[in-house]
Order: C-alpha cells, then sequence, then structure tokens
C-alpha cells in the first residue's frame, strides 16, 4: 500500500533525524568492547560484544541500534558501533602463544586484518568517534596519532576515554597531557567507575 | 601495458575490459607488466614473442604459487579485480600467511588497498568507479 510506504518512509527518516552513530575506535586490547557491553547494558539492558584477553576478538563491525541515553533531562538516541582494534601488525604467533593452533591463528589473523580495513572505512558513517586508550600505557602511539589526527582532518567530534582506571599502572593524566585538544574522560568500563561523566560527555558533544 | 593473469597466464591489453571484469578463466587477479611499453606491445601483436629474449607465452604465471594469495585476496577484497604492480606503495604488507602490517595512515587517507606478498609482489584494489545510470 502506498500510504503504509509514504509513513514507514516518514517514522524511518524521523528516526534517523534523532539517532547519531558512535564509533569506539582505538588500539587493540583497549577496553573498547568492554565499554561498548557497559554502555549497551546500562541503556539496553543487554551486552552487545564478546570480550577476551586474546588480542582481536572483535573482528567484524558490531553494532547495536537506536539506544537511548538520558543525561540530566537530556535525551538522546544512538547507534553504538564497536570496531575492530586497530593495529600497524597482526602476527598469527601472537595467538598461538595464547593457545590456539597455527590454523585457528592464522585464520584469526586474516580475519583481524580485514577488522582493520573494515573499521576504517566505517569512518565515514560516524558522527562521533570514542578514542579508547590504556591508561596503563603510553599514549603517544603511532596509531592513536594517526586516529585523531584523521578524526581531525574530517572533523567528527572526538572523546578521548582513558580506560583501565581501576589499575594500579593507570596514568590518565598521560593521556590528558598528550592530547589537550580533545574532552578526556578517566573510567574503567570494567568496573562502571565514573561512567556517568562519560555519558554527560557524549550528550554535550551531541548537544 | 599488458596485464598477465596469474592464473591461465592470459595477456590484456591496458584498458581491457577483462581487467575490470576479470579473465575469461574466472580469475580476477593480475600481473602488472613493467617491461619496455613498446618490446611488449609488439610482443602483443606478433604472438607474444620478443627478439628472441622473452616468450611470454612459454612462461606461465605458476598458479599453485598464487593460489592462496587468491583466497586470501579474494576476502580481502571482496572480489574485486587486482593488478599487481612493481612499482606501488603498498599498505598491507603480508609478511606470511597469518602476518600481516597495515599501514593505517594510507589506508585512513582513503588509498586505494595496495597489497604486498613476502615475494615483493604488488596487488591493487581497483576502486569503484561512479555507478553509471542509464
Amino acid at each position: 500500500m502506498p500510504l503504509q510506504k509514504i509513513l514507514k518512509w516518514l517514522n524511518s527518516f524521523f528516526n534517523n533525524k534523532k539517532s547519531f552513530s558512535i564509533g569506539l575506535y582505538g588500539n587493540v586490547n583497549t577496553g573498547k568492547s568492554t565499554l561498548a557491553n557497559k554502555i549497551s547494558k546500562d541503556w539496553s539492558g543487554e551486552e552487545m560484544s564478546s570480550v577476551s584477553e586474546i588480542p582481536h576478538e572483535t573482528r567484524t563491525v558490531v553494532s547495536k541500534e537506536k539506544i537511548s541515553i538520558e543525561v540530566d533531562g537530556k535525551k538522546i538516541v544512538l547507534n553504538l558501533l564497536d570496531m575492530p582494534g586497530i593495529t600497524t601488525k597482526v602476527d598469527y604467533r601472537e595467538f598461538v602463544e595464547k593457545g590456539l593452533t597455527v590454523k585457528e591463528a592464522q585464520k584469526r589473523a586474516k580475519e583481524a586484518t580485514r577488522g582493520i580495513i573494515e573499521a576504517i572505512k566505517w569512518l565515514e558513517h560516524v558522527n562521533v568517534a570514542l578514542v579508547v586508550m590504556d591508561a596503563t600505557e603510553d599514549p603517544f602511539t603511532q596509531v592513536n596519532l594517526t586516529i585523531l589526527g584523521n578524526l581531525e582532518a574530517r572533523k567528527i567530534p572526538v572523546i578521548i576515554v582513558a580506560n583501565k582506571i581501576d589499575k594500579k599502572k593507570a596514568k590518565p593524566e598521560r593521556i590528558k597531557e598528550a592530547f589537550p585538544q580533545h574532552k578526556t574522560v578517566y573510567i574503567s568500563a570494567l568496573k562502571g567507575t565514573n561512567i556517568n561523566e562519560l555519558y554527560k560527555t557524549i550528550a554535550n558533544v551531541k548537544a | 601495458m599488458p596485464h598477465k593473469c596469474v592464473k591461465c597466464s592470459k595477456i590484456y591489453a591496458n584498458q581491457s575490459k577483462q581487467l575490470l571484469n576479470g579473465c575469461s578463466c574466472g580469475s580476477r587477479i593480475f600481473l602488472y607488466l613493467r617491461d619496455d611499453q613498446i618490446t611488449l606491445q609488439e610482443a602483443l601483436d606478433n604472438g607474444l614473442k620478443i627478439n628472441n629474449e622473452i616468450d611470454l607465452s612459454e612462461q606461465p604465471v605458476d598458479s599453485k604459487k598464487y593460489a592462496w594469495l587468491q583466497e586470501e585476496l579474494k576476502e580481502l577484497s571482496k572480489e574485486q579485480p587486482v593488478t599487481i604492480d612493481y612499482d606501488a606503495i603498498e599498505n598491507l604488507r603480508i609478511l606470511e600467511k597469518g602476518r600481516y602490517e597495515i599501514d593505517v595512515s594510507s589506508l585512513m587517507e582513503g588509498n586505494a588497498l595496495i597489497v604486498k606478498d613476502d615475494q615483493g609482489v604488488y596487488y591493487v584494489q581497483l576502486p569503484k568507479g561512479p555507478t553509471l545510470k542509464p
């Protein structure tokens, strides 16, 4: 029925107008999927990605659509995109050390490489980027600098998430000092520490 | 300049439609022949004989050597035809099966996917052209 089609189109048009896409970018094992799960669970009641100690657990773009977040009376609807970790080197031998067979490890390496290419291609569909960094690691990495430089060039708003502040070695202030041009939020996605601060920041960037 | 299919060794001149659609044998990977252009063109016109120096027809590409790479590229390039080029700058290097180096910066800048294998052979994913409407 033409009328139904028109209504469907209008509905999708207005829903799209309200929602926007947030992409979680960053190096491997910085806690992107743990954070995606935390956000998804807090606002939709269910997790969205699997998490593992073995690097490159997320090898395809995982999306959760229309997550409704309400902060300080502001309501926003967003599509959350958990991206594969970006790195300049993928080596199956690293996975063999973690207990995978050579065949499994080579397959994982190929999928991880494809995932990196996919994550980069998705940049053009992202409205806001959460760049997740491990606060126990040196933030001056080629990957961090490249991701931030590219997002800046594309004029995509960036929120830096200094994750893993529950760990003793964490020095989130190092991240803030390294990239003073961006808003940095210190959190522990695993423990949920300071997560509301992140939600407020997302709501403000969106506004 | 001519391109040689890595599977059946068939040679196509530059701008052949097969370079966009794939070889008649079904392969979508081509070796980019970077020798003297005129000599090779003459060779193509004369049944691939070049002053008894190179006989391309008698030097088929070892398709077995490229079989695993073809599989690899098929998945990475999503069925797009790829051309091997000896002079390109790679942004994905296959060091061996399961070991990769990625030039994140180059890919983020929107450059075409250029793969280099452990033999120093390059594979270029041809960018998609605009879709023409009738």
